[in-house]
């Protein structure tokens, strides 16, 4: 019910948004559309933190570098044919198992003997998961930007979808397409699933889980294999909209995602999605207000983003702020 | 107790006066111009020696000039060499200096006068840190990780490629080889602070040098001039580097190429009656950049019709936000001052959104062809023919301008790219042939002093890929041209269209 109502009231400030510059070529439209396409990709890796701190109630600094190892994995294998050319969709499926199967490695060397920790010690290990992985990147490919080709052409027999004089590609469609899917069925799958309950469980009282006969270890490899999933969903479909780098979903989109999720609510996967859209809406719209509205007149006028440095940053960092004083467990979220 | 409280007030009140009298002599400003600046008008140095540029009279050791307590200048010929009160200040090294002493050669010149203008820092005077009898050790700083990144194995060969050629070849410089130290900045002016730190303190180099980021070859080369230590780069900002008594660029800076590159968008690109943008990113750095350029495109009835500055940290969703505002503007040229990583975010929004304008710009690391590489693959081909000013050829011309390249490299580095190098060792070579330049005018005696004088009397020294540099004791900013680059996506490289150009 409380979903309900929160994703009504974006979807409703949305609609004016859209109604208010209905007609204007300079107005916000455009700029919704990019906020939500870029919010998708934020929410789709804030899926796989929200997953970890449920399970595990640590912060996975990780996450990103999972989508970056499994966007290095499709280069290699599509621009690099090693060690042979591998069908774009294969490679993307390939990857993904790989980097699951980093995800499993991190959670057997890093995580499992850190599980009786205080979880400041988890969460930099986290940290230094991702240093790591950033490191080899760095090692393996050079520090150079290198560039993906979109997974897919055409969607729904189109190249290209026009809304409000932007053009979504076909790649965004899908990334639009798989974030809500995977929402919808994590949101499930916590909550009608004995697997996703259990999970739950763990991340409530790991003693008296394994009490009832669940198997923490088990729990454990699943849900980091998972965000490693996750994770590596993310950096397929989102690399190749921006540029390939060592450390690319840990520097563009791990943060962003960050925010999302605690707006959104740690605990809440529909919070997560949420939340990345709001982060990806409130990026967009203050980076067109900075452009968009002046203070002053004539000669002495100046862009508002001009005045206010690093608009959109400032404007999450506000939202962020409110949502923290007025809802502390975020818009979705529940009392720890 | 009240008989003391006056006497305590005024000797107070005194020592107050005293401190301030003190700091007032220790301002920037109050001291004589910096040691290296301080190269008399109207001599060069030649060999170690300060000569009449018009007689040829040696009138001393540029050590003498230089000296590294801060020691007034010579006594010249003509009188005006005058010393001076005070010496450099502002750097850590800096020292107080004394009252000009006469000069060592000078016949009729008078004692010098008071100081001009200071300037921060020295340039060491006679210290020979990093020189031997037979090398010396160069330190350079480049970002081989970050947001603009050069890769670090071809930036280290190219960084003493061509020193390595002539030892190659058997030749010296006043019976020294030369060693280039390479040391990751992370694109991050902090650590390009401990980097050249850590190479002047614990390496022990002779000279820094920056190969690319405005942000860390600011905050670097003011970290040398603290110390004393000669800091070349090619031209970036000169916010911050103006005045620095041993800071020199060996191309122009963004400033000085703003009004060329406004000639070329309305002489050469009909940019007069189009729409014309500009998007940067938000550093101080770059402000002097802009205003060069803004103002004239205004003068030549051009103004921008697009004007943005974004933050350094700005992401996919920026690179958006800028691509839709100029398509709905309809801008037709865009000046982009930016990392070429992000360039790389709007390029590749930019060939989503079909938006296609001409590209335009200056700097050092947008036309490695990395970037031209990257940027072809997307969809369209944004970059198609944009066009950039830059310090250097393109590398795939490089037989054209410098054809002892590539047999450098096959003598040296054999296994890079088969052979051919690449543009960062383009780079490297271009600044070594400055490098032997200097070392060869500053003579035997080498000295940071001798070598920060050497650079500064440089006239129109025309080495193979550098556009010609001319250098003056006040203009440290030495480059008077630019090579213009064209990016081209039937081959993914960049590809000079027109090598030193001064005008359009």
């Amino acid at each position: 019910m409380k979903s309900a109502i929160v994703v009504g009231v974006v979807i409703a400030l949305v609609a004016v948004i859209l109604a208010l510059g209905a007609g204007d070529p300079t107005g916000p439209n455009a700029f919704v559309i990019i906020g939500l396409s870029q919010g998708a990709v934020f929410g789709l890796v804030a899926l796989g933190l929200v997953l970890v701190y449920k399970g595990s109630r640590v912060f996975n600094f990780a996450q990103g570098e999972f989508g970056t190892i499994a966007a290095f994995l499709v280069f290699v294998m599509v621009e690099q044919k090693f060690p042979t050319k591998v069908p774009y969709v294969a490679a993307a499926i390939i990857a993904i198992i790989l980097t699951v199967g980093v995800g499993l490695i991190m959670e057997r060397v890093v995580v499992r003997p850190l599980l009786n920790s205080p979880r400041v010690i988890l969460l930099v290990a986290t940290i230094a998961f991702a240093l790591l992985a950033i490191g080899v990147e760095v090692l393996a490919f050079l520090p150079e930007a290198k560039a993906l080709p979109p997974m897919v052409q055409s969607i729904f027999g189109r190249d290209n979808f026009e809304l409000f004089a932007f053009t979504l590609e076909p790649q965004r469609i899908l990334i639009l397409m798989v974030m809500g899917g995977m929402a919808a069925g994590l949101a499930y799958f916590f909550s009608k699933t004995d697997l996703g309950l259990a999970v739950l469980a763990i991340s409530q009282d790991s003693f008296a889980t394994r009490v009832v006969g669940i198997g923490v270890e088990r729990m454990s490899r699943f849900i980091w294999g998972s965000a490693a999933f996750l994770g590596a969903v993310a950096g397929v479909l989102y690399v190749p909209l921006t540029v390939l780098t060592p450390g690319a979903m840990t520097t563009g989109v791990l943060i962003p995602a960050f925010t999302g999720a605690v707006i959104g609510g740690m605990t809440s996967l529909p919070g997560a999605f949420v939340g990345g859209i709001i982060v990806g809406l409130i990026g967009s719209l203050s980076n067109w207000a900075g452009g968009h509205y002046t203070i002053g007149d004539g000669d002495t006028a100046r862009l508002l983003g001009d005045i206010i440095k690093g608009t959109p940053d400032v404007a999450v960092v506000v939202a962020l702020l409110l949502v923290l004083l007025i809802r502390p467990q975020g818009l979705l979220g529940r009392e720890a | 107790m009240n008989t003391r409280s006056p006497r305590i007030k005024l000797i107070a009140f005194v020592a107050l006066l005293l401190i301030a009298a003190a700091a007032c002599g220790q301002k920037e400003g109050v001291a004589l111009q910096g040691a290296t600046g301080g190269l008399p008008p109207g001599t060069e140095i030649v060999d170690g020696k300060i000569v009449d540029s018009e007689t040829g009279e040696i009138l001393g050791d540029a050590d003498d000039l230089l000296g590294s307590s801060g020691a007034g200048g010579l006594t010249g010929a003509s009188g005006d060499l005058g010393g001076s009160t005070g010496g450099d200040l502002g750097g850590s090294s800096g020292s107080t200096g004394s009252t000009g002493s006469t000069g060592s050669t000078g016949s009729t010149g008078s004692t010098g006068s008071t100081g001009s203008t200071g300037s921060t820092g020295s340039t060491g005077g006679s210290d020979a840190t990093g020189v031997t009898d037979n090398s010396v050790l160069f330190g350079t700083h480049a970002p081989l990780t970050g947001a603009a990144p050069v890769p670090s194995d071809s930036a280290q060969k190219g960084a003493d490629l061509y020193y390595r050629w002539l030892a190659e070849n058997g030749k010296k410089i006043h019976g020294r080889t030369v060693d280039v130290i390479l040391k990751n900045d992370n694109y991050n002016p902090s650590q390009a602070v401990a980097v050249c730190k850590e190479m002047v303190e614990k390496d022990k180099v002779f000279a820094l040098a920056g190969l690319a980021g405005t942000d860390q070859i600011q905050a670097c080369a003011r970290y040398a001039a603290s110390v004393g230590v000669p800091y070349t780069s090619a031209g970036v900002t000169e916010i911050g580097l103006e005045g620095l008594p041993n800071y020199f660029a060996i191309s122009m800076t963004y400033a000085e190429q703003g009004p060329l590159l406004a000639d070329y968008v309305i002489n050469k690109l009909g940019g007069k009656g189009e729409k014309n943008g500009m998007l940067r990113f938000d550093t101080p750095n770059f402000q002097d950049a802009h205003d060069s350029f803004a103002n004239a495109m205004a003068s030549k009835g051009a103004k921008l019709a697009y004007d943005r500055a974004v933050s350094k940290g700005a992401g996919t969703t920026e690179a958006q936000s800028v691509v839709q505002e100029m398509k709905t503007a309809g801008i037709e040229n865009v000046y982009v001052l930016t990392s070429p990583v992000w360039w790389l975010q709007v390029l590749q929004a930019a060939g989503t959104q079909d938006f296609r304008p001409q590209w335009v710009g200056v700097g050092i690391s947008m036309t490695f062809d990395t970037v031209a590489t990257v940027a072809c693959k997307y969809t369209g081909a944004p970059i198609d023919k944009a066009k950039f000013f830059s310090p250097f050829q393109a590398w795939s011309d490089r037989n054209r301008y410098s054809p002892d390249f590539e047999k450098a490299v096959r003598a040296i580095y054999p296994e890079e790219n088969n052979g051919t190098g690449d543009d960062f060792m383009y780079v490297g070579w271009g600044a070594g042939q400055l490098g032997a330049a200097f070392l060869e005018k500053a003579g035997p005696n080498l000295s940071r002093g001798s070598f920060a004088a050497a650079i500064a009397s440089t006239k129109n020294l025309q080495t193979e890929v550098f556009p010609p540099v001319t250098f003056s004791s006040s203009d440290h900013f030495g480059g008077t041209a630019v090579h213009v680059n064209e990016a081209r996506c039937s081959d993914g490289r960049w590809h000079t269209l027109q090598a030193n150009a001064s005008d359009f």
